[in-house]
């Protein structure tokens, strides 16, 4: 059982990993908890469904996988990205040189709105994801990893090592990280501030509409509030591993996971997503500035 | 090559620039001295697009730059070197001057001519930023703004806080870049050292250019000796 677990546990902490990048992005970049990020999350799954609803109307099935995974990534990153980029420009931007409170609330202000534009336009019920993978997989040590988490895994590894290079090895990059480091200089050596946040809003919202997509998949429903939960626990993850931190996110997205998992399973299943919240508060009170934050940044909390 | 007429910029409501005029030829240094909150620095950053000017006008080599942001002046060729030398602290020295590259591909020569002139940062360059001493630090923040290629350099404060010895030494470094053909606009609260080494200096006082001149005559001038050198002026006895 523990196995078994630990298995479900790195599954979804994978995923809740990929959702607090971009929480941890934003605010390295912006200091902005940026609160409608759950909702990015969840516009990715409805643009991943409707991506394949598209398809099936073209005459193919969804049960072509790889064509209906790649169409359902695709669509769910540019639509998640387009809106990301869209809200920053018109909700957050505005207010760059406002007091901090009110990007903050902005940001709540847009969470709502997202949600209820979703609910409007999609209806309140759930959805069923049209995708489903073949229940096959491997058995080992009284435990089975199925070929859905074994997908899930391997999605988030792969592009958590691929925004780790992209931070640390590319111009762009590195343009990045100068400007979480002081926005001012970075302006002064001529890298365009505007567009490296735009950038940086695109590649988290991206990153958490493949999340969006693969939850979709894993849990089978979708519905317009899904991103409440989801985007707290990613925050949790995110300042569990130090926000600000792109690592720091990835451990602390791992973890959560493996701590709901373990929790639900020898403690209580009714409570696991209590959890989450005793860790933030755990965190909050005994290590603010996170596993793996600088201890500069602890009095810079919501 | 650069031209302020009637700058004025403001924080808040408070006129921290009260109408500045000044100019910079083409491969000058001029500099620009003043005790602390006489506008000094807002002057170089108005120049460089952080503030932007509610009045007046900023024209380098004939175009308007007042009003476009900081990396599309960076882009005309200004690099600023501003107070406190704002070295990105966990970029390693290497990416920092990468990054005073940005607008541009670096190339072997601008790593060679920089390496030239601060021979130490070769031997840091996978060293975090933020870990170097401060004449490093300064040393750095005058690296990477060469690396731009620019042609006005901005430079804030460069000697503050530094040890006699590697103050000169930062001078002489100013003194050779200007030699290459790069234009300087230096402020200074050593005004000494800054009117020594400029060829035109203007003098300021609560956001107002309150003298101007070639800096033999304001370094010989008694008011500039007495407010800015430490100089006491004689035969005016008890006079405070």
């Amino acid at each position: 059982m523990l196995v078994q677990q630990i298995i479900n546990g790195l599954t979804l902490g994978s995923v809740y990993a990929l959702i607090a990048l971009g929480y941890t992005m934003v605010y390295g970049i912006i200091q902005l908890i940026n609160f409608a990020h759950g909702e990015i999350y969840m516009i990715g799954a409805y643009a991943g469904i409707i991506s394949l609803g598209l398809l099936t109307l073209l005459g193919v099935p969804p049960s072509l996988l790889p064509v209906s995974i790649l169409v359902s990534f695709l669509a769910a990153g540019v639509v998640s990205a387009a809106y990301g980029v869209t809200v920053e420009r018109l909700a957050y931007r505005p207010l760059r040189q406002a007091p901090r409170l009110s990007p903050l609330i902005s940001a709540v202000g847009v969470s709502i709105f997202l949600q209820n534009f979703v609910m409007l336009s999609q209806g309140a019920g759930d959805l069923v994801f049209p995708l489903t993978f073949p229940s096959e997989g491997i058995s080992f040590l009284d435990a089975r990893i199925t070929t859905l988490q074994i997908f899930i895994l391997a999605v988030s590894v792969l592009l958590m090592a691929a925004l780790t290079l992209f931070i640390n090895r590319t111009r762009m990059g590195t343009a990045m990280r100068a400007t979480s480091q002081d926005r001012v200089m970075a302006g002064l050596v001529g890298i365009n501030v505007d567009r490296v946040i735009a950038v940086t809003f695109a590649i988290g919202s991206l990153l958490a509409a493949v999340a969006g997509v693969l939850v979709g998949v894993y849990y089978g429903l979708v519905n317009f509030s899904i991103g409440y939960v989801a985007g707290l626990k990613a925050f949790t993850a995110a300042v569990l591993g130090g926000i600000g931190s792109v690592p720091g996110a990835m451990l602390g997205g791992v973890l959560l996971g493996l701590l709901e998992a373990l929790g639900a399973a020898y403690i209580s299943s009714e409570y696991k997503d209590a959890f989450a919240f005793l860790v933030l508060i755990a965190v909050l009170i005994f290590r603010p500035q996170g596993l793996m934050g600088s201890a500069d940044a602890s009095g810079e909390k919501v | 090559m650069l031209d302020l007429a009637g700058v004025v910029t403001t924080y808040g409501s408070i006129e921290a620039l009260k109408g500045i005029t000044l100019s910079v030829p083409e491969g000058g240094i001029v500099s620009l001295i003043g005790a602390n909150g006489a506008g000094k620095s807002t002057t170089l950053m108005t120049v460089s697009g952080v503030q932007t000017p509610v009045g007046g006008e900023i024209r380098f080599r004939g175009e308007r730059i007042s009003g476009l942001k900081p990396h599309e002046i960076a882009a005309r060729g200004i690099a600023h070197v501003p107070e406190g030398r704002r070295i990105f602290p966990k970029l390693s020295v290497r990416e920092n001057l990468e990054m005073g590259a940005f607008l541009r591909s670096a190339s072997s020569d601008d790593w060679e001519r920089v390496f030239a002139l601060f021979p130490v940062l070769k031997e840091r360059l996978g060293q975090p930023g933020g870990t170097l001493s401060g004449g490093e630090q300064q040393m750095l923040a005058i690296g990477r703004a060469l690396m731009a290629r620019p042609s006005l350099i901005l430079l804030d404060e460069p000697s503050l806080g530094l040890a006699p010895i590697l103050v000169s030494k930062i001078f002489r470094m100013i003194r050779e870049i200007n030699r290459e053909g790069l234009a300087v606009l230096l402020v200074e609260q050593n005004a000494k050292a800054a009117l020594s080494l400029s060829s035109r200096a203007y003098v300021l006082e609560t956001g107002r250019i309150v003298a101007s001149g070639p800096s033999a005559d304001l370094l010989s001038d008694p008011a500039v000796q007495e407010a800015y050198l430490g100089v006491k002026r004689s035969g005016e006895g008890t006079s405070a």
